[in-house]
């Protein structure tokens, strides 16, 4: 059984990241493709995202959103805080973000996927996002300088990450003393077997 | 999938590099039914999950939680 405090890497992460990357990359690259699940603006909805915060974005800043869960839900961002949004994707909660801190916060997106990184800064550009950022990086290690963050948010991210100490310590550090994390993500109601931790295949599924 | 944590676990990992304030909530549950439309669940995942998952897991296996912790001032 798996020991809940455990560091080790049950999986080759390099290959989980690639698998990774495979996936969001035709998320970012074929927003209309027929997939199995849902995207964009009816999952934006269906989360229960402010319409205030989703209806003025134009639809390539909102198609290739995939998020599990509402990372705003729970305490709204305020005007001038410096924020960091892990696995930004093609950028949907970082402007969401971007639109709470106002011109006198900032926000960076950090993700890995190239495909998605190019998206968001388009979509930068299209949404004329002057206090946002985006930068190539990944969870366990950001581009960041220690405290440089009041807030950190996430969405459906640390799931896929298969040293969560890893991460929540990078994350500890980027946040300034007192800062917040705030983030969506999926729970599990019953313990995965050792097999299951093992095959990539149901890491990234 | 392989890698969600229980709930508890989540606290517990936070707990352990320094955070407090911890919340875990907005729970949604997640059964068979919900799972197809989220991008975390492949069509071979859920295909493995309709042979394996006994019927009452069918129905909740997984939550969708929204979490907030924050670094000691």
């Amino acid at each position: 059984m798996t020991d809940d405090v455990t560091t080790q890497t049950p999986v080759d992460r390099q290959a989980l990241r690639a698998e990774v990357q495979t996936k969001y990359r035709e998320v970012a690259e074929m927003p209309d493709a027929d997939f199995h699940f849902h995207t964009g603006r009816f999952l934006a909805r269906h989360l229960g995202y402010d319409p205030a915060w989703l209806e003025p974005l134009p639809d390539p800043a909102v198609e290739s959103f995939a998020g599990i869960a509402n990372p705003f839900a729970l305490r709204h961002l305020e005007a001038g805080e410096r924020v960091v949004d892990v696995g930004s994707g093609a950028g949907f909660d970082t402007f969401v973000a971007a639109g709470q801190v106002g011109s006198e916060g900032a926000v960076v997106g950090i993700d890995m996927t190239p495909e998605m990184l190019a998206k968001s800064r388009r979509n930068a550009e299209l949404v004329g996002a002057d206090n946002v950022t985006f930068r190539d990086g990944y969870v366990e290690e950001m581009p960041l300088d220690d405290g440089w963050a009041d807030v950190v948010i996430s969405n459906g991210v640390f799931n896929l990450c298969p040293d969560k100490k890893a991460a929540f310590d990078e994350v500890f550090r980027v946040l300034t003393p007192g800062g917040h994390l705030q983030f969506g993500d999926i729970a599990n109601n019953n313990p995965v077997p050792p097999e299951a931790m093992q095959d990539i295949d149901l890491w990234t599924g | 999938m392989s890698g969600a944590l229980a709930e508890r676990v989540f606290a517990q990992k936070l707990e352990g590099v320094g955070f407090d304030d911890i919340v875990v909530t907005n729970r949604q549950a997640f059964g068979m039914a919900d799972a197809v439309d989220y991008l975390l669940f492949t069509p071979d995942l859920i295909e493995l999950m309709e042979r394996l998952l006994p019927p009452e897991a069918k129905r909740q296996f997984a939550t969708s939680v929204t979490v907030t912790a924050r670094k000691p001032a």
